[in-house]
């Protein structure tokens, strides 16, 4: 098990999600990066990293329903504005090549951001 | 409504804003690989309809906005669509648009 950003100085959000992606997908690398932008105690945006050996045998979309299953709440909400995936992999894909993508910027999802 | 739209519309992307001005990084993102493909595509700017922008979170079970539909079929957030863009899945599965659209 690693994390990157693991459980100390994470808020409360941050801390749940990590929770719920070990129980669910018994990860040999997890990391749970808030990436909000605005305080990062608003903790709206996150972006994870899970490679799990239950990943075995299941294509892309479904590894990320069951992170989004996971990681949201009861009504399918995720209850924060953004999720990103950066990496769903089996160990074996993750040994290959461990290379996560930069993120794009969310630019608040009205422009605010976009604009030069 | 949703499900007429995207079977009607063989490449569907429900978007924050508009293919030539995105309102943000991720739907810009897939914007990008679409065009890269030069495949035409139908949007739907979500902020305009909270109604949709609801709705299609339903409709497939997806918490996030973009998401693209190919011949009625979800296939993906930008996450996904940007690997199977690097992948070549992308190419592969517009291509069977591109000859459903000869046959018509």
């Amino acid at each position: 098990m690693s994390s990157k950003n693991g459980s100390a100085g994470g808020g409360p959000r941050q801390n749940l999600i990590e929770e719920r992606l070990k129980d669910v997908f018994n990860p040999i690398h997890l990391d749970v990066q808030n990436v909000s932008h605005g305080p990062k105690s608003g903790e709206s945006h996150f972006k994870v990293i899970v490679v799990s050996e239950q990943f075995e045998g299941t294509r892309l979309i479904g590894r990320h329903r069951a992170i989004n299953a996971a990681v949201s709440e009861s009504d399918g909400s995720l209850g924060f504005h953004s999720l990103e995936i950066g990496a769903a992999k089996t160990p074996d894909e993750w040994n290959i090549n461990s290379n996560v993508k930069d993120s794009p910027k969310c630019a608040g999802g009205d422009g605010r951001g976009m604009k030069n | 409504m949703i499900k007429q739209h995207v079977t009607e519309n063989p490449v569907m992307l429900y978007m924050k804003g508009n293919p030539s001005m995105p309102q943000c990084g991720f739907s810009a993102k897939i914007v990008q690989a679409l065009q890269a493909e030069g495949v035409d595509f139908s949007s739907v700017n979500v902020l305009d309809y909270p109604s949709i922008r609801d709705g299609i979170k339903k409709y497939s079970e997806w918490p996030t906005i973009p998401q693209l539909y190919v011949n009625g079929e979800f296939i993906g957030g930008c996450d996904i669509v940007s690997q199977m863009s690097e992948s070549g899945e992308l190419k592969e599965i517009l291509a069977d648009v591109v000859k459903v659209d000869a046959k018509e």
